[in-house]
């Protein structure tokens, strides 16, 4: 395991040495948002590197920045300032499709409300970004099988997502997130929308995914208890880093 | 209350395309139901209108029937009721020839009235006149457009000839063109007095018709009962035969209220779907006002308050919008030799269809949102506040097979129901061919889907798998392609039915082996072989025929009945005979035989072997049915029977039916034929020039089914554009779902378009299918309206229908599409 590096004392300029073995770096982080006449500053100048095989919980009470933050490294949004990297790659230099791709290969999402397409069946929802990429889904089936036994819902494949339970939906959201083996693994409050016994089953899973596969994952959390199924907490308040 | 009042109107005004939408649609259906339901009055109006304009004021007319002693008749037994009548006026109908040129003659119409009479029955305004007053001797009144035309003056001497012989009048008035004097195009009218026409004619004291005011209109029918014990052998009937005109204009306006019938199920399905967006749209509001104490009766009150704006609107508009429809449907029926002879559009509208229409809006408004406005107000009020509303799919497995079992039943029904109820179960036939379609509409499309999941991948690759996925169970589009398939089968239908009209046209004429007809009095055997030695004349025919002729039921008629000479009938028209056609034709002259069309057969429920009996000029006579034929010609209400017997039951002593054919030039042949019988009034016409006519006729009216059915695209198209805005935006997070997962803006483009694409595809096939199963209905709904026209498909019309559907569906796709690229994916994803 990577020794965890606290993100406030990051403020150094990047370097070959530090990109081999970090998977998400963002530098100088700013985003602000325009409120009527007001500018609102979401994230000021955040500074933050997460290794490759961490699991990292970022928390934060609501309003804080934490969701902005995690969308900011997963591409979905664009910073005000400063510069996000992804397995070294810099992402505000990317165009559209390049960051599209980068999402289809090398980023999972997990949402709070699972996200899956409704008219579209387990399988079909698992296979989208293997579609996405251009890729016959014939060529992947063992790798479905392999993904729905790993989330335990092989027995499950022909369902819609309306004829699941919102664990079982959420394992098919993972499943989706985890088909096309990205090292990036970015779930936001993925149990916030379960009961506990069926969150904490969720959490099991990324953990496991996260020892077993490698993988690294950040998730934004309300839970404690969620945070602690990962190797270290970043607490985000008023747009910084705690 | 008030608050949610405002929401309400808040919305209506806020949601401006969607308000457009409702009020466009109901509008529009609204006006077509005005239009259709006012055009029979406006029909009726103008056949009253041109009869009154020779007949004046008035309303009872006798005159010679085939029972007459004589082809005249006279005023003296009708002055037996002279107390109980305004007027008794006798008028002489003849005609006469003014020479034009050398070569060309002008048909006149030569009335002979006694002026004072005239006057008072259907008074001529003049634009000139000299001393009319005193209109006796050589006399006479011509229209100012034939004075105009060909420069005559008043006081000038003009020259008819008239039975032959030149004759000399004075023109004492130039009468302006309304009433009597308004022209056809083709012929003009000119009045002498009736004793100088009586001594022309030589039928001193006598008269054509009898024209009778009476002076309690009430007392009409009486009237007319005791004219008919006094001209028992001649025929007493109502100058305006109401009873005939009110059957003619109900038949013409079936069509037009089917048509109305398909805009309104587009509305009612644009209502019903809009309206399940204000529900949902409104929920929020509607819980908060629950919670706080409003009951469901104020809730709903709103909603349907809501409903009732919209119709108020759209009917107002739409009765006004009516009024133009009907106006310009009036005008194209008459048609621009109509306007040109002075004709007037006269729209006959009471303040009954107003409000009817005016009513049809609002019920169509309220109709259509009931449901959702229901649903809505069965919620429980807990789960509008908590969000909790359970969105049931309940699969209805039960729809696909009544689906199927009504499209088998429509297709077989119409083939074996009686001639009294087909007309209803007709065009419930064709309601529920559209019925059946929406039903199968889902399955349709998950199989069309399906299809194109495993096509797209070789085509469009991945995204064209995932837009063939999105298609199932995607309600908006399944909304789309209904609408889509319901504006593409109007459309069809209506092209196919006229296509199939000009070509059944067409092949009657082609049927016609002959190239001229020929209308000349007093045609005998001599006159026969005169135009057979005439330069260019190949070949001569002569045949007889009657019209409008009584059953012997005294109910029906048939339109025509012809006498055919066995011997040249079938070298000159192939009317379609079943089995051996010459042989069937000489079968004529064996007897009182006779070949009637099959829609004949079908109207009368007789067949071969059977007796049908006619009102002929010597009686009741009954001919046996030796044949059957299908000529569509006199809208297959045709009847044959042999020459010797026509003539001799029918007492006919002059051939009706002179046909020609031409060795080369036919315009040459017939200004050889007009040449040779300039003295006799000859009118001839060629087989095109009757093509051209029948032609132009039918595409006044097929114009404006044609523009009902571009309607009920133009609402679909609106609608589908509002399904494609509705549909984005609830798609907005599963498009944002695919952009987190890597799709990116062209794909997501490429997907839309691709969607659109093959939405656009299974709309047309659906449409076609519907189109295919209506326009299957339409022979058997015109046999009920005699008319026996078998359908053609055009395959262009089917491509067209899905070539429309695919474009209509990419051009309302192009705004989500471009909207879906600039779409923020968090704001989408975020918010439940």
């Amino acid at each position: 395991m990577s020794v965890a590096i606290e993100a406030q004392n990051l403020r150094k300029p990047f370097n070959l040495e530090n990109t081999m073995s970090i998977a998400i770096e963002a530098q100088n982080l700013c985003k602000s948002f325009n409120l009527g006449n007001n500018v609102v500053e979401v994230l000021k100048d955040i500074d933050l590197q997460i290794n490759k095989g961490e699991f990292v919980s970022i928390m934060g009470p609501s309003g804080s920045g934490k969701s902005t933050l995690l969308y900011l490294i997963g591409g979905l949004d664009k910073p005000t300032s400063g510069n996000v990297m992804i397995n070294g790659k810099e992402l505000s230099a990317m165009k559209d499709k390049e960051q599209s791709i980068l999402r289809r290969r090398d980023i999972g999402f997990v949402f709070q409300f699972y996200n899956l397409v409704p008219n579209l069946n387990v399988e079909e929802n698992v296979m989208l970004p293997i579609l996405l990429d251009g890729k016959k889904v014939k060529g992947h089936k063992e790798r479905l099988d392999e993904i729905l036994e790993l989330v335990g819902l092989a027995d499950r494949r022909k369902h819609t997502p309306r004829e699941l339970s919102g664990g079982q939906q959420q394992r098919v959201a993972i499943a989706r997130a985890l088909v096309n083996e990205p090292e990036i693994l970015l779930a936001d409050e993925p149990i916030g929308n379960l009961d506990s016994k069926t969150g904490m089953e969720v959490m099991a899973l990324l953990q496991d995914i996260n020892k077993k596969k490698a993988k690294t994952i950040v998730q934004v959390t309300h839970s404690k208890e969620a945070a602690e199924y990962g190797n270290r907490t970043i607490n985000v308040r008023d747009g910084r880093l705690w | 209350m008030a608050i949610i009042f405002k929401f309400a109107l808040k919305s209506i005004r806020e949601k401006k395309f969607r308000t457009f939408l409702i009020i466009f649609s109901i509008m529009m259906s609204s006006a077509l139901f005005f239009a259709s339901f006012s055009m029979s009055g406006t029909v009726e109006q103008m056949v009253i209108d041109r009869i009154k304009k020779s007949t004046g004021s008035a309303e009872i007319m006798i005159y010679p029937g085939p029972k007459s002693p004589s082809p005249y008749v006279n005023d003296r037994a009708a002055m037996k009721i002279k107390d109980q009548a305004d007027y008794i006026i006798e008028m002489i109908q003849g005609s006469a020839l003014y020479k034009i040129s050398e070569t060309e003659d002008l048909n006149v119409n030569l009335n002979g009235y006694e002026y004072d009479e005239l006057q008072l029955m259907n008074p001529i305004t003049f634009k000139e006149e000299s001393n009319v007053e005193s209109f006796s001797g050589r006399r006479i009144i011509i229209s100012s457009n034939m004075a105009e035309k060909y420069k005559l003056e008043l006081n000038s001497t003009l020259e008819l000839k008239i039975a032959g012989l030149k004759q000399r009048f004075t023109i004492v008035g130039i009468a302006n063109p309304t009433g009597l004097f308004t022209e056809d195009g083709r012929t003009t009218t000119a009045v002498i007095p009736k004793e100088t026409l009586e001594n022309l004619y030589n039928m001193k004291g006598q008269a054509t018709t009898v024209y009778i005011k009476p002076k309690d209109i009430s007392q009409k029918q009486p009237l007319m009962e005791q004219l008919e014990q006094l001209y028992k052998r001649d025929k007493t009937a109502e100058v305006i035969p109401m009873e005939d005109i009110r059957r003619q204009s109900s038949t013409f306006t079936i069509p037009f209220m089917m048509m109305v019938v398909l805009v309104m199920s587009i509305s009612i399905f644009i209502i019903y779907t809009s309206f399940k967006v204000i529900t949902t749209e409104m929920l929020p509001v509607i819980g908060t006002f629950r919670s706080i104490g409003a009951t469901r009766k104020m809730t709903d009150f709103v909603l349907i308050t809501q409903s009732v704006v919209y119709g108020i609107i759209g009917g107002a508009l739409g009765c006004a919008l009516g009024v133009g429809v009907l106006y310009v449907m009036a005008r194209t029926l008459l048609g621009p030799e109509g306007i040109a002879s002075g004709f007037e559009v006269k729209m006959n509208i009471s303040a009954f269809n107003f409000i009817l229409s005016f009513g049809v809006a609002l019920i169509l408004a309220i109709f259509s949102s009931w449901v959702p406005i229901v649903k809505v107000s069965k919620i429980p009020v807990k789960e509008i506040v908590l969000n909790q509303i359970e969105k049931t799919h309940k699969k209805k497995h039960w729809k696909p097979i009544v689906g199927l079992i009504m499209a088998v039943s429509v297709l077989i029904i119409p083939r074996f129901i009686p001639r009294d109820m087909a007309m209803m179960v007709n065009v419930l036939c064709m309601i529920l061919s559209g019925v059946a379609v929406s039903f199968l509409t889902p399955e349709l499309t998950k199989g069309f889907a399906r299809f194109f999941e495993k096509a797209y991948l070789y085509i469009f690759g991945n995204e064209g798998v995932l837009a063939a996925q999105n298609l199932r169970e995607n309600k908006n589009m399944l909304n789309n392609i209904s609408l889509l398939a319901m504006g593409i089968s109007a459309i069809l239908m209506i092209n196919t039915i006229s296509y199939s009209v000009f070509k059944e046209v067409a092949n009657a004429y082609k049927d016609m082996n002959y190239d001229i007809e020929v209308n000349i009095g007093g045609a005998d055997r001599q006159v026969l072989s005169t135009i057979g030695r005439i330069e260019g004349v190949q070949d001569v025919y002569g045949g007889y025929s009657t019209y409008n002729i009584e059953l012997g039921n005294g109910k029906d008629r048939i339109m025509m009945l012809a006498g055919v000479d066995s011997a040249k009938f079938n070298s000159y028209n192939d009317i379609g005979i079943l089995g051996n056609p010459q042989q069937e034709i000489e079968e004529l002259d064996g007897g009182r035989n006779i070949i009637i069309t099959t829609a004949l057969k079908y109207k009368l429920g007789l067949d071969i072997g059977d007796y049908i009996t006619f009102n002929m000029k010597t009686g009741k006579r009954d001919y046996k049915i030796t044949g059957l034929c299908e000529t569509i010609n006199y809208n297959g209400q045709a009847a044959f029977i042999s020459d010797k017997y026509f003539k001799k039951d029918m007492e006919a002593r002059y051939y009706t039916d002179v046909l020609v054919k031409s060795e080369g030039n036919i315009d040459q042949t017939v200004d050889h034929i007009k040449e040779r019988f300039r003295d006799r009034g000859i009118r001839l016409i060629t087989v095109a020039e009757m093509e051209k006519s029948n032609n132009d006729s039918n595409a006044a009216l097929f114009s404006i089914f044609k523009g009902f059915s571009i309607m009920t695209m133009v609402i679909g198209i609106f609608g589908i554009l509002n399904n494609f805005a509705i549909s984005f935006m609830e798609r907005k997070r599963v498009l944002a779902v695919l952009r987190s997962v890597g799709m990116s803006k062209g794909q997501s483009i490429k997907m839309i378009m691709i969607e659109a694409l093959t939405g656009g595809f299974i709309g047309g096939a659906v449409g076609i299918i519907m189109g295919v199963m209506m326009i299957s209905i339409i022979p058997y709904l015109l046999k009920t309206i005699d008319l026996p026209i078998d359908m053609t498909y055009d395959p262009v019309l089917l491509i067209n229908g899905l070539l429309g559907g695919i474009i209509v569906s990419l051009i309302a796709s192009i705004s989500p599409a471009l909207k879906s690229s600039k779409l923020n994916i968090i704001e989408a994803i975020k918010y439940e």
